[in-house]
């Protein structure tokens, strides 16, 4: 039956102009949902990554009482907490923190915040705020100045502070004391997130610990990378029967907004892809239509002499088939170009926002392809096709 | 004549009060008007008669191209309008060898491949084609054409491919609506000798229509067709 696979394939360029620009239709199209994919895979992706590295690291634990509110007296035993981890092989950085809240007072104002205590060299392994620090702004503890304390820059202005300027620090101990301190500004951050800047700054642990009247050994917070960012749950898992007194609670819980984008991107990926399908199927109909009808006196020919219905009709399916892997290569071929030129620079969106506001997320894109929808397009681009070309078959076949 | 039993092994195709009518409008036309007809093996026949005669519809029906309304056509013994659509193509495929005026060859395939066409349909083995092929581009004159897409072929060499196809299958008979109707003298002088060639040396059996006098000249037997109804069938030696 080769002959039939071989009539199909040349009747694609029977027509060179009209089947060129079918393919270039389907290619282009095929390219747009391709590489739109990829667009809002990659920005996805930097919400989750920018979420994750910044705010709520891969996993975290904390005391079983410790809330939202942060009391200070709920905290743990770094020992047990560490000795633990030590024996979960997927745990491959933690960061001991302590964590509470503070008001931060210059001659100017006031704010409150929450403060959180770091060990700067474990910190700087989970999470990336000490990397969004310009050259200008000053270091996340590098420098030999007494107290240093990390904001943003947001707060800082709000503060009116300046690297070196001293902020006064009020916070309540465990037994309910209030305590005072000052402190000096010894760098300023910016993530893209506004919320968490105006809401977040960093002491050294071992600065803030004198202050909060609970054991040298106490933590209130152990942010988690793990070895492959799959294992979250297992992870999770593991750690919530080794240390059953704890609450282990994995990225999507610490910030649930997180779970409704990634819920959101599926379904709007899904519609995107889906109009996208539809269209492809209509416009292939009605291409199929066209170059089918204008050859009936051709397949009445072939059927006379002995071409079954059956056959006539696997040929066109050929004839589609062909036409539409041509096309999908062609289109699929483009967008992993696109997403190579841009892989390094990214894209950036930022003309579509309001210069000022920060969302969360970067405005930068990094086009990323994700295999599986690679494999939709090849599977269902060709069925749609297929499917499309039954009612011109249908049609000429009568 | 027309008594020949099928069981007379030579019988190839055998009609019986075989009908044909069209709705005109308010008025039946009868295409083909209770014809009874045997066709034996290594005739050479043509039916004539003036346009709308009925002698694309008889042909149309003898090939199980159209149905009758009412009447039998047999083709060696089997009453081909009992078979099911999917049979019926197969029959066709197996049996019957077609030439028509118009619209022969598929312009994808070169002229070689044209004529494996059908043997290909068949399920015929890649050496049993190609040394056919060959065979057959041989007596039509155009070996040096194999390759040729249809589009440059002239009519006439169209023609011949188109009954080099037909014959490829190796069918019980060929079955030829006005295969000159397109075709200069000289082309049409070319392609009735090519297919009297194949009917002499190769024992094929040809019924074909035609309304030209100078191809019917060259027919063995001629059934001349009048509103439907054949009005006479003679034989000649020649
Ligand atoms: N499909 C059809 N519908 C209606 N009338 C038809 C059809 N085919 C043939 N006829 C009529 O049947 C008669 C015989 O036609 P045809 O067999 O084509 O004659 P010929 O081939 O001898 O010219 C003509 O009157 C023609 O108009
Ligand atoms: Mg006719």
């Amino acid at each position: 039956m080769k002959i039939i696979y071989k009539m199909a394939f040349r009747n694609i360029f029977r027509k060179k102009g009209r089947s060129g620009l079918i393919i270039i239709i389907i290619a282009l199209g095929v390219f747009a949902a391709s590489f739109g994919v990829s667009l809002s895979n990659g920005w996805s992706e930097s919400v989750y990554r920018e979420h994750i590295d910044m705010q709520t690291s891969q996993l975290q634990i904390h005391a079983n009482k410790f809330s939202d509110a942060n009391e200070v007296a709920e905290f743990m035993d770094k020992s047990v907490v560490q000795e633990t981890l030590s024996a979960v092989d997927e745990v491959v950085y933690a960061s001991y923190r302590l964590k509470t809240n503070a008001l931060l007072s210059t001659a100017y104002t006031s704010v409150g915040l929450i403060l959180i205590g770091v060990d700067r060299d474990e910190e700087i392994k989970v999470s990336s705020i000490h990397s969004t620090i310009g050259s200008d702004d000053g270091n996340f503890f590098e420098s030999d100045i007494v107290r240093p304390i990390v904001i943003s820059k947001s707060s800082a202005e709000r503060l009116n502070a300046g690297i070196n300027s001293k902020i006064i620090l009020s916070l309540q101990d465990s037994s309910g004391e209030i305590q005072r301190t000052m402190f000096r500004v010894g760098g300023l951050y910016q993530t893209n997130s506004t919320r968490f800047d105006n809401t977040t700054a960093f002491v050294k642990k071992s600065d803030l610990i004198p202050y909060l009247n609970i054991p040298e050994e106490a933590i209130h917070e152990v942010a988690i990378v793990v070895k492959d960012f799959r294992q979250c749950d297992e992870v999770k898992h593991k750690l919530s029967q080794l240390l059953p007194r704890h609450d282990i609670k994995k990225w999507d819980e610490l910030y649930p907004l997180l779970h409704l984008i990634n819920a959101w991107h599926g379904i709007a990926t899904f519609l995107f892809l889906l109009l996208f399908f539809i269209a492809l199927g209509v416009s292939t109909t009605n291409f199929m239509m066209m170059s089918v009808l204008e050859r009936k006196g051709e397949f009445r020919m072939l059927n006379k002499v002995g071409m079954a219905g059956n056959r006539i009709g696997l040929m066109i399916i050929m004839e589609t088939l062909f036409t539409t892997l041509i096309a999908i290569s062609i289109g699929l071929l483009l967008c992993v170009l696109a997403a190579e030129t841009f892989s390094k620079s990214g894209i950036d969106i930022k003309f579509l926002f309001d210069n000022n506001s920060r969302h969360g997320y970067s405005t930068v894109i990094y086009p990323t392809i994700n295999n599986r929808d690679f494999v939709h397009i090849f599977v269902l681009v060709p069925a749609i096709s297929i499917i499309a070309t039954l009612s011109p078959i249908k049609k000429v076949l009568k | 004549m027309d008594k020949l039993k099928d069981n007379d092994k030579s019988i190839i195709v055998r009609t019986e009060e075989l009908s044909k009518s069209f709705l005109n409008g308010q008025s039946i036309i009868k295409a083909t008007d209770r014809i009874n007809l045997t066709i034996a093996s290594g005739e050479f026949t043509a039916v004539v008669g003036p346009s709308g005669s009925g002698k694309t519809t008889l042909l149309n029906l003898i090939g199980g191209l159209t149905k009758p309304s009412s009447g039998k056509v047999f083709v060696k013994g089997t009453d081909i309008n009992q078979l099911k659509d999917k049979e019926l193509v197969n029959f066709r495929l197996h049996n019957i060898g077609f030439v028509f005026q118009l619209l022969n060859l598929i312009p994808v395939l070169t002229v070689e491949e044209n004529i494996g066409f059908v043997m290909e349909l068949q399920g015929a083995d890649k050496e049993q084609r190609i040394a056919r092929t060959a065979e057959l581009l041989e007596l039509i004159g155009m070996k040096d054409r194999a390759g040729s897409r249809p589009s440059t072929l002239s009519g006439g060499q169209k023609q011949r491919v188109a009954v080099a196809r037909a014959l490829a299958s190796k069918p019980l008979f060929i079955l030829a609506d006005e295969p000159t109707a397109n075709l200069d003298t000289e082309a049409a002088e070319t392609l009735l000798n090519t297919m009297l060639l194949l009917n002499e040396k190769e024992k094929i059996t040809f019924l074909f229509s035609t309304h030209d006098p100078r191809v019917m000249n060259k027919a063995r037997r001629l059934i001349t067709l009048e509103d439907g109804r054949i009005t006479k069938d003679e034989r000649y030696v020649r």
